[in-house]
């Protein structure tokens, strides 16, 4: 019968590869949008790997060794440290290695480890990756070094798969609680501004002298030691080549030891969210005398009388922005970097900064504008309560436009301020905090009606494994470069307006400013109100959107 | 007067699969009335299709009178929800959630002060008033989801499968809530698998299966003096299995894997 015509039991080292493969193939099937999505995903890795492949074929025949040096072992470190941290960066879609859902299987610790280590190379970016470490081999290899070439190559995609899997799997319990997710949200702004203002600051000036200052270090880690082994084996230093080779392959079995503790802890641990909620709720207990006679608070709605909707939304939104770091950081993130750019642009006039720097204040909202381009996202399926309500879609944008005034207008009067106090440009002021607020104006009425009618979610799962994105990126990305477009051309008479002003002077400035105005109100009225009418149309539509899950 | 729900050819279909085919339904005022069937019948599209969080692809419905998707302020005025596995604004604590539910359905703030103090005691909120939603446990969360949905004393209560994943104290008190809410003249349409639940508190029921209505009348004429639960099995249920059927699942069991 069955069982003697089945087929003998297959390894999870076979089973698991092939179980992610079918995930992200009936991931596709599933999502609105999810076959376009793969094969822009497909496309973008058709591009990127073979241009890769072929610039390290090319490099590899260079003359200039510095280049070739610095290339390798900054790549190799950039391809090893990315492989392991960008999981937890992006909240990635590699929903199929999350070790706590194999926890009820009886699988042993060997084929399980040799599972997830080939699941984790399947995908798009694995195969790019492979291809581009390919070309290393190809064109470093020449003159017998393909002998020490291929297996650093090798080891260097095996040290990353698994060092990848061993942060995952350390650091998987922590970030599917709450708090763990919050700090690594925080962990990930901190990252992102801190590159940004790397580039801001110094990327620009960093020369050959700095880059081997860089490369110096980095060879001594064991990625760089395995990019430098290739280069070395190349000048015929074999012996230093083989050192530098067997160091870093000695790490791979300490590491997968190491990961196998972490894989043991996390099979064995039952799943304790429950008793810490509860822990959570014991600590937050209110004292008894607050559970008497409540009130809203923190509204700013005192009387007896209704509360127009939006204004609730806005107690809503700002509320969010202080305990929701994802929300906090963008806009945090979005001030400071509307706040920087002005200021290092004026840095880069040099001591005799000009009255006229001070209109570069006015851009300091920029960044806020290009973030409300997709309003609905972070509600989420939450979103449900808004559309049962039958507030309406106006009520909803108007309370969150009226968050992110609050915050960015200081922004521009800060910055225009700020640099009015660097120049001694005090009579522009006026002018371009009118200016910044036209354009804020302008820009939340082209958000306000982006937002509604191409809508793109943000994954309700946020920890490591949770994403479920996976091959939709490049169709997003898209879709956000577009309406990035949209926005700059709706501002650019804000910023034509600006540029008169520089020869205009502050007095006619100052008329420039009210016009821009005039068309931010005009624009942002406009663009809500198309919003609006687009939005009560479809509400049900609005809430599909963004929260695609619910639409099974 | 009109019933309290109309729906008249409600359709849905996902990709090639129809979720609900058809449906005409009226449901009386006043009455608790259960929407039953095994998982997939369509109940969760149907309810999401009469509260506008899902548009159907053909028919209407009318909430006393007033058609849902073109008279939608006014119809959801008349709504309170409670969704399957709601997604809550969970950032907020449960005193602000039910603040911005009221005052977003254009309540006085006095008026959700005080309708929220009675409603946090009777669901027994009260210690959890000042916590985040998003800490909340599973029978929590129904419990402000349901605060949510009933604060601005609405006329008909849609509830999605409002007792899975609840205790039994957590259930009798939804329970007794819902009890003196159809007392008071409203209108709960429910769906659940727990059909003890249905038969002891349902006026009327229907049973779908397959995106249709396959029996629909008073829970009394409908259980003709069975267990609603037999009933419920013999309309839906596949055909009967011989037995013969799993028969390696007597054989010892527990050996483990040969990798």
């Amino acid at each position: 019968m069955g069982v003697s015509q089945a087929s003998a039991p297959q390894s999870a080292a076979r089973v698991l590869p092939r179980l992610k493969w079918r995930l992200l193939r009936n991931g596709v099937r599933r999502r609105t949008g999810g076959v376009v999505a793969l094969v822009l995903g497909v496309l973008y890795a058709a591009v990127v790997a073979p241009v890769g492949f072929a610039a390290m074929v090319a490099l590899g025949s260079s003359g200039d060794d510095t280049a070739r040096r610095s290339v390798l072992v900054i790549g190799a470190t950039v391809v090893m440290v990315g492989w392991s941290i960008l999981p937890l960066l992006t909240f990635g879609s590699d929903e199929t290695l999350d070790p706590e859902r194999l926890a009820g299987f009886p699988l042993r610790r060997g084929p399980l480890m040799r599972g997830l280590l080939a699941a984790s190379l399947v995908g798009l970016v694995p195969v790019a990756v492979a291809v581009l470490l390919m070309g290393v081999v190809v064109g470093f290899g020449g003159g017998g070094a393909v002998v020490v070439a291929l297996p650093a190559m090798t080891a260097l995609l095996l040290l990353s798969v698994t060092v990848s899997r061993l942060v995952t799997s350390a650091l998987a319990s922590t970030l599917t609680s709450r708090r763990g997710r919050d700090v690594m949200v925080l962990v990930t702004s901190v990252v992102v501004l801190g590159v940004q203002g790397l580039r801001f600051i110094r990327l620009g000036s960093i020369d050959s002298a700095t880059l081997l200052r860089i490369d110096d270090v980095l060879r001594l880690l064991p990625p760089g030691m395995l990019a430098q082994s290739i280069i070395d084996a190349g000048a015929g230093r074999w012996a230093l080549a083989v050192a530098e080779l067997a160091a870093p392959m000695a790490i791979i079995p300490a590491a997968l030891a190491l990961w196998a503790g972490v894989l043991d802890r996390d099979l064995d641990r039952s799943d304790d969210t429950p008793r810490r909620t509860e822990r959570s709720r014991l600590r937050r207990r209110p004292p008894r005398s607050e559970l008497v006679a409540p009130a809203p608070r923190d509204l700013m709605l005192v009387g007896s009388g209704t509360v127009p909707p939006w204004r609730a939304v806005a107690a809503r939104e700002r509320r969010y922005l202080r305990r929701d770091p994802r929300r906090g950081l963008q806009l945090a993130n979005a001030v400071v970097f509307s706040l920087a750019g002005p200021v290092f642009a004026a840095i880069g006039y040099g001591g005799d900064l000009p009255g006229t720097s001070v209109l570069l204040g006015s851009a300091a909202a920029y960044v806020v504008v290009l973030a409300a381009t997709n309003q609905f996202a972070f509600d989420g399926a939450a979103l449900w309560m808004d559309v049962v309500s039958g507030a309406g879609v106006r009520a909803l944008l108007v309370g969150k436009n009226a968050v992110l005034v609050t915050v960015s207008l200081p922004a521009v009067v800060a910055s225009s301020v700020l640099l009015a106090a660097l120049s001694g440009g005090w009579p522009y002021v006026l002018c371009s905090v009118l200016l910044g607020a036209g354009g804020l104006g302008a820009g939340l009425g082209a958000g306000n009606y982006i937002s509604v009618r191409f809508p793109i979610p943000v994954p309700e799962r946020r920890n490591v494994f949770g994403g479920g994105g996976a091959g939709q990126g490049c169709a997003r990305s898209l879709i956000v470069l577009v309406c990035f477009l949209i926005v700059n051309l709706l501002l650019a008479p804000v910023a034509v307006l600006g540029a008169l002003t520089v020869n205009a002077g502050a007095l006619i400035g100052t008329g420039f400013g009210v016009v821009a105005l005039g068309y931010g109100v005009l624009l942002w009225r406009l663009g809500t109100q198309l919003a609006a009418e687009a939005g009560d149309a479809d509400q049900a539509g609005l809430l599909e959107a963004t929260s695609p899950d619910l639409a099974a | 007067m009109w019933p309290a729900v109309v729906m008249r050819g409600l359709a849905k279909r996902y990709g090639h699969k129809d979720a609900v085919v058809g449906i005409n339904l009226d449901i009386p005022r006043g009455c608790f009335f259960g929407l039953v069937g095994p998982n997939g019948a369509g109940k969760t599209t149907t309810i999401r299709m009469c509260t506008g969080l899902l548009r159907p692809d053909a028919g209407q419905v009318w909430l006393n009178g007033l058609d849902v998707w073109t008279d939608t302020v006014s119809a959801k005025a008349l709504l309170g929800v409670l969704p399957a596995e709601a997604k809550l604004f969970d950032r907020l604590t449960g005193r602000e959630l039910l603040e911005y539910s009221g005052l977003l359905r254009g309540m006085s703030p006095g008026d959700v002060a005080v309708r929220f103090a009675e409603v946090f005691q009777v669901l027994d909120l009260n210690e959890a008033g000042d916590t985040l939603v998003v800490d909340y446990s599973t029978g929590m969360r129904k419990k402000i989801a349901l605060a949510c949905a009933i604060l601005h004393n609405p006329a008909i209560l849609f509830l999605d499968e409002p007792f899975e994943s609840v205790d039994p104290v957590a259930t009798r008190t939804i329970r007794d809530v819902l009890e003196r809410f159809t007392a008071g003249g409203g209108t709960v349409i429910f769906s659940s698998h727990v059909m003890e639940v249905v038969e002891r508190i349902c006026d009327r029921v229907a049973i779908m299966d397959r995106g249709r209505i396959i029996a629909e009348g008073a829970t009394e004429a409908i259980r003709a003096g069975r267990r609603l639960e037999d009933v419920f099995v013999e309309l839906v249920a596949s055909a009967p299995h011989s037995g013969g059927e799993l028969g390696w699942l007597r054989a010892a069991p527990g050996s483990p894997p040969a990798w």
